[in-house]
């Protein structure tokens, strides 16, 4: 909270500057300037350590929709709680009989409720279908806005000649219904948006940066990648890096989802938005603050929920609603030759049962529902048609490293007449390296006396080449994915490394092949350790020294026999994964926001991808519910009213109750 | 039974008034940071 403080203190005190209030939960400042520049006052910002950012037009017009619908839900809310102890008044009195006066009173009542109700509550329905009919386009919102002015206007029409029936509680419950259904559907998202906001203000603000005299605390603004940071108990992780020295027991369960504390040495990898729960250290930075793994998924969530947003009440077809005006038309003319009036109370009820189209909310929400649940568990589905295509998978292609294996490397077997010698002189050569070579081999020499060497030089592409007691050593990429050490010019040794499958891969394999999908290992790596890790892991076929062209042909030969789901790294395996008809990816930095993966597992682990099936099953159950929901509802509801049966009141209880049927199938937990 | 003729507009003017407090809460930020402003009163008068 001291960064609400900071923020106000830090402008107010800027000169031209008349108020400086913080926003806390929309994350945003309001000032009032008086002869200060914006320049000025985001350069303060950024001295006490805050950058600001263009307020992005969808954001600010989601506040202020959001805080416009809660109002116009209030006037509804108002208009159709008194409204029903009118209409109650009223319907008794046509039983038990009303006198006149007290009748008339009550209707005046009715309309001076249900006129604000209509006009305002209801505006966004009747400019969103002119917006539409003006672009020749059939949205919900016309037959809505259609039965909802036919309603009032019949009934301010009656209600001035004095005779004929009044549709005005019809109209004010109908408005009603339909601003809590919306209501529902936006607060749900706004939640799913906030979690995410929390997220990111779990990065701190400060870091402590070496510099030549120290550490110096620094906003995280000014870190750069390759900076050394100290991390301490109580403390968050700045930016994604490598711990260098110090040991530390850090909360990541913003990552994993699960709660529990890790315990981190050097070489081990540090993330943004976690947080230090003992222990102090230092880390080198991989990635500067803003393209941190935290970020891209941060980015990448915000994008999927802008697309399903847009969505949701638009995208349905025109189809339907062609449907029911046809119907309701048909229904006019039907029982036109037994009245004006009748005809148009069986127009009215037809528009009216169908309206909020129980049919049209099934998809919308059961996508809403799928997304949702995934995210949950840690899987970003990128668009709506993806959750469709996740069941018909049939085959599945896996990549080997990091995603079957956990990418860290570990010293397999070292092949020498001096084995500890090989393995120390790599160690002091590799001592400074960072790259996973480098750090399985201090991992394994972990134990030993370090050695010393002296002018350790890296030759790019080559390796190392240092003194040792006079002798040059050289230490180098061989083959395959071993290392070999040189000492005065002659071969000393190689040692070779594996990765080990992921603890969770098997009996996550299992499940899924259990489930009728067939599995393959794709991998870029060595024929050996494709088959160790296949035999380990019980996966029959396997395919090694791929190139990502080659992955990317293999996906096409598969998809002849089914629909073929290939999990990979985000970046290297682009073309397999943008080629198959599910390309699922591990998230692993900031670039998977960029990357052709179609699901994004946003744990580490193998989980998620059962999860990924999982959700996408479930939010296909869901689909098929809602549509039995809404086509069962509609198949009796709409020949009844094209009967005569309902009036136009009855449709408008009747319809809320299987649209709110539909939502609450798609919001209620599994 | 006349005294409906009063009560109802009664009624309606409670509620009404109610409802313009909800408008005036909501115009004026009211609800938009349930945060920040409980720990406001942590922080130094300024």
């Amino acid at each position: 909270m001291a960064c609400i403080w900071l923020i106000e203190k830090a402008l107010g005190g800027l000169r031209g500057v008349t108020r400086a209030r913080v926003h806390f939960g929309h994350r945003r400042v309001d000032v009032v300037l008086n002869g200060a520049t914006l320049t000025q006052v985001l350069e303060r910002l950024q001295q006490v350590g805050y950058g600001g950012k263009p307020l992005r037009p969808e954001q600010r017009s989601a506040e202020s929709e959001d805080s416009g619908l809660t109002l116009k839900l209030a006037v509804a809310g108002f208009g159709a709680g008194n409204m029903m102890t009118i209409a109650a008044a009223l319907y008794l009195g046509q039983f038990e009989g009303m006198e006149a006066n007290f009748s008339h009173f009550f209707e005046w009542v009715s309309l001076l409720l249900c006129t604000p109700v209509v006009l305002y509550s209801g505006r966004p329905f009747l400019e969103g279908a002119f917006r539409a009919l003006r672009f020749g386009a059939l949205t919900m919102d016309v037959p809505i806005a259609l039965g909802l002015s036919v309603t009032y206007l019949w009934s301010l029409v009656n209600f001035m000649r004095g005779q004929g029936p009044l549709f005005f509680d019809t109209a004010t419950a109908f408005v009603f219904v339909l601003l809590v259904g919306r209501y529902l559907e936006s607060g749900a998202q706004n939640r799913a948006g906030n979690l995410l906001e929390n997220f990111l203000s779990l990065a701190p603000r400060l870091a402590e940066r070496r510099s030549e005299d120290g550490f110096e605390q620094v906003p995280i603004g000014e870190l750069r990648v390759g900076d050394l940071v100290r991390v301490a108990a109580g403390g968050g992780i700045p930016a994604d890096g490598l711990l260098v020295e110090g040991l530390l027991e850090v909360d990541e369960s913003l990552l994993t989802g699960e709660s529990q504390s890790l315990s981190k040495g050097p070489g081990s990898r540090l993330f943004s938005g976690t947080r230090v729960l003992e222990g102090e250290a230092v880390l080198r930075l991989q990635s500067a603050p803003g393209e941190t793994l935290l970020d891209g998924i941060a980015q990448l969530v915000e994008s999927a929920q802008s697309r399903s947003k847009e969505g949701v009440w638009v995208r349905y077809s025109g189809v339907f609603i062609a449907f029911i005006l046809l119907a309701s038309l048909a229904g006019f003319w039907w029982w036109l030759p037994y009245g004006m009036e009748r005809a148009a109370t069986v127009a009215l009820s037809v528009l009216i049962i169908t309206c909020p189209c129980a049919l049209g909310l099934a998809a919308p929400l059961a996508v809403w529902a799928g997304m949702r649940k995934g995210l949950s568990h840690g899987v970003l589905f990128r668009e709506s048609r993806h959750l469709w295509e996740a069941p018909e998978v049939r085959h599945l292609l896996l990549d080997k490293t990091g995603t079957l294996t956990t990418g860290d490397l570990e010293l397999n077997s070292i092949e020498s007449a001096d084995p500890e010698l090989t393995l120390r002189l790599a160690a002091a050569c590799e001592h400074e390296q960072q790259h996973p070579l480098a750090r399985a081999i201090l991992k394994a020499a972990a134990g030993l006396e370090p050695l010393t060497v002296a002018q350790v030089e890296v030759e790019p592409g080559r390796g190392l080449k240092a003194l040792w007691n006079g002798q040059p050593v050289r230490v180098g990429k061989g083959e395959k994915a071993g290392v070999y050490v040189e000492l005065g010019g002659r071969l000393l040794g190689r040692m070779d490394f594996t990765d080990r499958p992921r603890s969770e891969a098997q009996w996550c394999l299992q499940a899924l092949r259990r489930q009728g999908v067939h599995l393959a290992i794709v991998s870029g790596d060595a024929a050996e350790n494709v088959e160790r890790v296949a035999r380990a892991l019980g996966v029959d076929e396997f395919a090694a020294d791929l190139s990502p062209q080659e992955k990317h042909e293999r996906v096409l030969a598969l998809q002849k026999y089914g629909k073929v789901a290939m999990l990979g790294d985000g970046i290297n395996d682009s073309p397999a994964l943008a080629a198959a008809d599910l390309g699922l990816a591990v998230c692993q930095g900031a670039d998977i926001a960029h990357g052709a993966a179609h699901v994004v597992l946003l744990r580490p682990g193998l989980e998620p991808l059962l999860k990924a099936f999982e959700t996408a099953r479930f939010a296909r159950r869901r689909l098929r519910q809602n549509l039995a929901i809404s086509g069962v509802y509609n198949l009796i509801a709409v020949p009844l009213a094209l009967a005569g049966w309902v009036t136009p009141l009855l449709a408008a209880v009747a319809m809320p109750l299987a649209s709110l049927a539909v939502v609450v199938n798609a919001v209620r937990r599994s | 039974m006349e005294i409906i003729f009063f009560l109802v507009p009664m009624a309606l003017v409670f509620s009404g008034v109610a409802l313009g407090a909800f408008f005036w809460a909501t115009r004026n930020q009211q609800f938009d940071d349930l945060e920040g402003e409980a720990m406001r009163v942590l922080l130094e008068d300024h």
